[in-house]
């Protein structure tokens, strides 16, 4: 994790907490996911970035994890 | 990130200087000590500009460019000047563990910015610098490619000025317009805690989620599923138009909260000066005041001009002389001088016609006519010398009817000093009530522009325009809240349909995880924007009310500083009155409290980053100097401070405590109007040395320093 904030960091952790343990791992990889959706952000405030498809792509990335997980389990 | 070393070359009077900084967790205190014009604040840029690029050099007036090569610099000889800037910082990485705490992991680098001017004349042309970042591993350095992110990671541009603070541009956070000051403040508070990013992160998620629905409703064929999920687009659309409402009336709020705040400062500057028909009642009494008072000084000056025609006065001014001529008249009385009755006795004869001696005095006779005549001559004779005889006796007598000198003075004298103290005081009380008469009318014209009715009326709309404002903030809310239920509801209805259709379960996982990605985002946003915006400003306060060492308990002038929900910076003064720290704190204080909001900010989010501020105890002394010095040492963890060597004045003993690392730099062009030695140098340069507060050397001695006993000298 990227950003030096540890009070965002914390509050972060606080809020990730209380979102449910979908499958194994899947807490930890919605944790990364979130923090490089931040990192993202910072980036494209300095630098313009496709931000819009770069954040679904995140979002599809953690949708396909626990997907992958699910149908693993099955 | 804390600053490790940074070395300049050709950065204006930086021609070739490494410097070197604390990093040390207890002692984390840089000193670099140097005299006005000896390069601080060119520092202080060359840093700036090595981080964060041209963005961060200081604007130019009429357009023009700021200049990096060394003014002096020999472009005849050489017309492309190299401009490099290397700073060397360390930076934590922080990994979530399991138990909810975080692994640090600290790493180094080296920044590498460069650019070249070319100089023709006074003009000069830059090309666009390039950066390159390194990380400093054990087997090597390693490229890091683009460098701009990352390094804009660790330090984030916005924050530039909360990190890099020159002491007067400091106070651009109390000293501007309202607007413009809460606009900082709002922005350097949004920057630290990550609100900005957070808005931002949320604003596009939620734009990903509304097109992943979209996606799973042409994926369906399910006339439930597409009822769900159209409905759930119009919530969005419904949310994404309530929202903005809600900022926007928010910020409407805001705006009539301000002024309505100083439509209550102008109200109250009017009323502090008077009501205007209260003013005219005190101007009507103190005219017919003054109307009785002229009265009664006209009665006491006809009784002072009537003293002067006393019997007294001529009594008391001719007593002193008489008491001589009684002595005189008495003599003469005694020697029969007086009272004379020659001509007197001599006319009765005359008259009677018949001599004292029994002779006629009768002219028919010849000799009754000679003795007639005689004693005619002898009256012309004795008139002259018994009309002075008669005025002595008429004096002698007189005399004699005035009492003595001690009984008479007192009596006129008294009479005259009663009149003159009754004029005298009421001259005095007119005096005062024509003054009072002028500063209630100077008053009334002030007031007669300004209608307190009219300021009334104003902010009784304002206050309806309020309540109006609460009362849609209120609907919109309550909208909202229902909207984002329902949806709640629609999208496990959604995810329900979809997870019974099979096929769909990678669309079922996308929707999830994105739902739980929006609740993390929008969920931290709202915790850090409701709960640490107060921390902040509890914090800045508490920093504040130490560097100025105020006891609120004591009555102190400043009760308390606090940054209100609309970022306003305010400070209390006893029983809760505001102060305005822009006019009513004094240099000391309003360095103070810009000094305590960026260690406040940098506090509650902890982020470990320097503070670099330039001259920062500048207008300061004694308690305040040293408690701003100590404050601002026990509060962050990196302090780099460029003093002079009066502010270092009476701190030198916390500087030796809190300090590993003190550097001293010199403006070679200062020889010999204030350098002691030749520095041996044809260009204009800043040098360093080592010496601390204690010390001087060859490089560094001032002309005034030989007088200083305190200083030992070094061999540099």
């Amino acid at each position: 994790m990227y950003t030096n904030q540890r009070r965002l960091l914390e509050i972060l952790r606080q809020q990730h907490d209380k979102i449910e343990d979908r499958c194994d791992g899947y807490k930890e990889e919605l944790l990364e996911k979130v923090a490089q959706i931040l990192y993202l952000e910072r980036q494209h405030s300095v630098q313009r970035t496709n931000i819009q498809q770069k954040i679904m792509d995140q979002c599809a990335a953690l949708g396909e994890y626990l997907s992958k997980k699910r149908t693993d389990l099955e | 990130m804390k600053l490790t070393k940074a070395t300049f070359k050709n950065f204006r009077l930086l021609r070739d200087i490494e410097l070197d900084f604390s990093t040390e967790d207890k002692k984390p205190l840089t000193v670099l000590r140097g005299e006005n014009e000896s390069g601080k604040t060119t520092i202080l840029t060359a840093i700036q500009w090595a981080l964060y690029g041209e963005k961060a050099l200081p604007e130019m007036r009429g357009g023009r460019e700021y200049r990096l090569h060394p003014i002096d610099w020999d472009f005849k000889n050489d017309n492309r000047v190299r401009i490099e800037a290397i700073v060397e910082f360390q930076h934590d990485f922080y990994t979530p563990k399991s138990d909810g705490s975080f692994r640090t992991n600290t790493k180094k680098f080296r920044l590498i910015r460069e650019t070249i001017e070319e100089v023709k004349g006074t003009n000069f042309t830059r090309r666009p610098s390039t950066c390159a970042l390194f990380e400093l591993l054990p087997n090597g350095d390693s490229e890091i490619n683009p460098a701009e992110p990352e390094l804009n990671e660790m330090l984030p541009p916005e924050l530039r000025e909360v990190f890099f603070t020159d002491g007067d541009r400091a106070l651009s956070f109390i000293e501007a317009t309202v607007s413009t000051k809460r606009q900082r403040v709002e922005k350097a508070i949004r920057s630290l805690l990550g609100l900005g990013i957070l808005e931002e992160a949320g604003k596009h998620v939620d734009k990903a989620a509304i097109d992943l629905n979209r996606k799973a409703q042409d994926a369906s064929s399910s006339d439930d599923l597409s009822r769900c999920i159209s409905r759930i687009e119009e919530i969005d659309k419904q949310l994404s138009s309530l929202e903005p409402e809600l900022d926007e009336l928010d910020e409407k709020e805001s705006l009539i909260q301000l002024q309505l705040k100083e439509t209550d400062k102008q109200i109250d500057a009017i009323l502090r000066k008077g009501d205007v028909e209260e003013l005219r009642r005190k101007l009507n009494a103190n005219k017919r005041n003054i109307e009785e008072l002229e009265k009664a000084e006209t009665r006491f000056e006809k009784k002072h001009i009537e003293l002067f025609k006393e019997k007294a006065l001529a009594v008391g001014l001719i007593i002193p002389q008489l008491k001589d001529a009684r002595k005189i008249l008495d003599n003469l009385k005694k020697r029969g001088t007086i009272p004379k009755s020659t001509v007197p006795v001599l006319e009765d004869r005359l008259e009677l016609e018949t001599c004292i001696c029994g002779e006629s005095l009768k002219p028919d006779t010849k000799e009754g006519a000679k003795r007639k005549k005689y004693l005619e001559n002898l009256i012309l004779e004795h008139k002259d010398s018994d009309q002075l005889s008669e005025s002595l006796t008429r004096l002698h007598y007189a005399s004699k009817d005035y009492p003595p000198v001690s009984d008479v003075e007192p009596s006129w004298l008294q009479m005259y000093k009663e009149v003159f103290e009754n004029r005298d005081e009421v001259q005095e009380k007119l005096d005062k009530a024509q003054k009072e008469a002028k500063a209630l009318e100077i008053k009334l014209d002030e007031l007669k522009d300004t209608d307190i009715q009219e300021l009334r009326e104003k902010k009784r709309l304002l206050e309806g325009q309020k309540e109006d404002i609460i009362r849609n903030h209120e609907s919109a809310k309550i909208r909202i809240s229902s909207f984002k239920r329902e949806k709640r509801e629609l999208e496990n209805q959604r995810d329900m349909i979809l997870r019974k259709q099979q096929r769909h379960v990678r669309l079922v996982s996308e929707l999830e995880a994105i739902k739980d990605i929006q609740d993390i985002i929008h969920a931290t946003y709202q915790v850090i924007l409701d709960g640490e915006l107060r921390n902040v400003s509890d914090t800045m306060n508490e920093y504040f009310l130490k560097m100025i060492v105020a006891e609120p308990e004591q009555r102190a002038i400043i009760q308390r500083a606090s940054i209100t929900p609309e970022f306003d910076i305010i400070v209390y003064g006893p029983d809760e009155r505001l102060l305005d720290p822009d006019r009513d704190l004094n240099g000391a204080s309003r360095r103070a409290l810009t000094v305590s909001f960026i260690l406040a900010l940098t506090q509650v989010s902890q982020v470990i980053a320097p503070n670099v501020i330039d001259t920062p105890l500048g207008m300061t002394s004694g308690h305040v100097k040293r408690s701003i010095l100590r404050t601002a040492i026990e509060n962050s963890s990196q302090l780099i401070l460029f003093l002079t060597r009066t502010e270092i004045g009476g701190c030198g003993d916390i500087i030796d405590e809190s300090a590993s690392r003190i550097l001293t730099i010199t403006n070679s062009s200062h020889y010999p109007k204030m350098l002691q030695n030749d520095p041996g140098i044809s260009e204009n340069q800043v040098i360093r040395c080592d010496c601390d507060h204690h010390h001087v050397c060859e490089i560094c001695e001032r002309l005034d320093d030989r007088s200083n006993d305190e200083l030992a000298f070094r061999k540099s």
